[in-house]
């Protein structure tokens, strides 16, 4: 995000004289960024309203950590992805509608080759940027995967993580990380080409 | 003699592939068969592609609804009075 650096450090030293004026900067100048953050991890409002409350919660209660030599916005990116997830991981069942993944993988024949035909499709970059509605079917094709494809996706192409880091974060094997990557972009790429197939590229 | 490798196991490698994790010998495999097969190049460029367009939900923002950012600032009004009280930042002792 490109906020001016100077205006976050100004904050941060605000917050950290517990000034309460400063939550309406802090609230107004981040609660959006955050939330778009956030909702990559769950397309629920409420519990997304809820971890957002959370992470700027902790952002208060961390903003005597926040080291001088980093930038504002990364810090807070970073908790609000921690605290995400561990909020996630303690409530999903409450709100998590289960898919299953099998229909949404490629079929194959018996001899292994591939059951219908593949297309290929470009994009523009240019068109990337300028089309919401190709940045929504991304979003909905995200939102689909299960909870434990849907976290490593997110980490892995999205925030940009290892897949070492997100094993760790995740405390799951190396190998079962990259498995649920690569069956989550399978999906992606199927929610993909069915949208590009239907507007008929 | 090796066996060829078919669709499905290629498709299987496609993350090990783009990550450069695969051994000599099976990433020769992989490409041997994708040299001759033009499902599996088509494939493997959708895969890439989206997964690289991913990334356009990096930088998004989503406007809080309005009551939610007032409930959320008197929450944290009150919790940052109270951090105040029982805990002075130690930089900032008044």
């Amino acid at each position: 995000m490109k906020t001016k650096e100077a205006d976050g450090r100004q904050l941060v030293e605000r917050l950290r004289a517990r000034d309460p004026e400063a939550i309406d900067e802090l609230v107004d100048q981040y609660s959006k960024p955050l939330f778009g953050v956030i909702l990559n991890y769950t397309k629920n409002p409420s519990d997304a309203e809820e971890i957002l409350q959370d992470t700027l919660l902790k952002i208060i209660h961390k903003i005597d950590t926040f080291r001088e030599e980093s930038d504002v916005w990364p810090w807070m990116r970073r908790i609000a992805i921690n605290n995400g997830i561990m909020w996630l991981r303690k409530h999903r069942t409450r709100n998590e509608r289960t898919t299953s993944l099998d229909e949404l993988l490629p079929d194959f024949s018996r001899e292994g080759e591939f059951a219908v035909p593949v297309y290929g499709w470009t994009v523009d970059p240019e068109e990337v940027y300028l089309n919401s509605e190709l940045a929504g079917e991304l979003y909905e094709a995200v939102q689909l995967l299960p909870f434990e494809y849907r976290i490593p996706l997110v980490l892995k192409d999205i925030e940009g993580y290892s897949i070492k880091q997100i094993s760790s974060l995740l405390g799951l094997k190396e190998p079962t990380t990259k498995t649920r990557i690569h069956r989550a972009r399978l999906v992606v790429r199927q929610k993909l080409a069915d949208y590009f197939e239907n507007r008929g590229q | 003699m090796k066996d060829f490798f078919k669709c499905q196991e290629c498709v299987d490698l496609l993350t090990d592939y783009l990550e450069g994790s695969l051994d000599r010998e099976v990433r020769a495999r992989f490409e041997e068969h994708m040299s001759a097969c033009a499902p599996c190049i088509n494939f493997l460029k959708t895969f890439e592609r989206s997964t690289q367009m991913l990334q356009l939900l990096r930088e998004q923002q989503v406007e809080v609804p309005t009551d939610v950012q007032q409930r959320i600032k008197s929450f944290l009004r009150q919790e940052i009075i109270m951090l105040s009280a029982e805990k002075p930042s130690p930089r900032h002792n008044r």
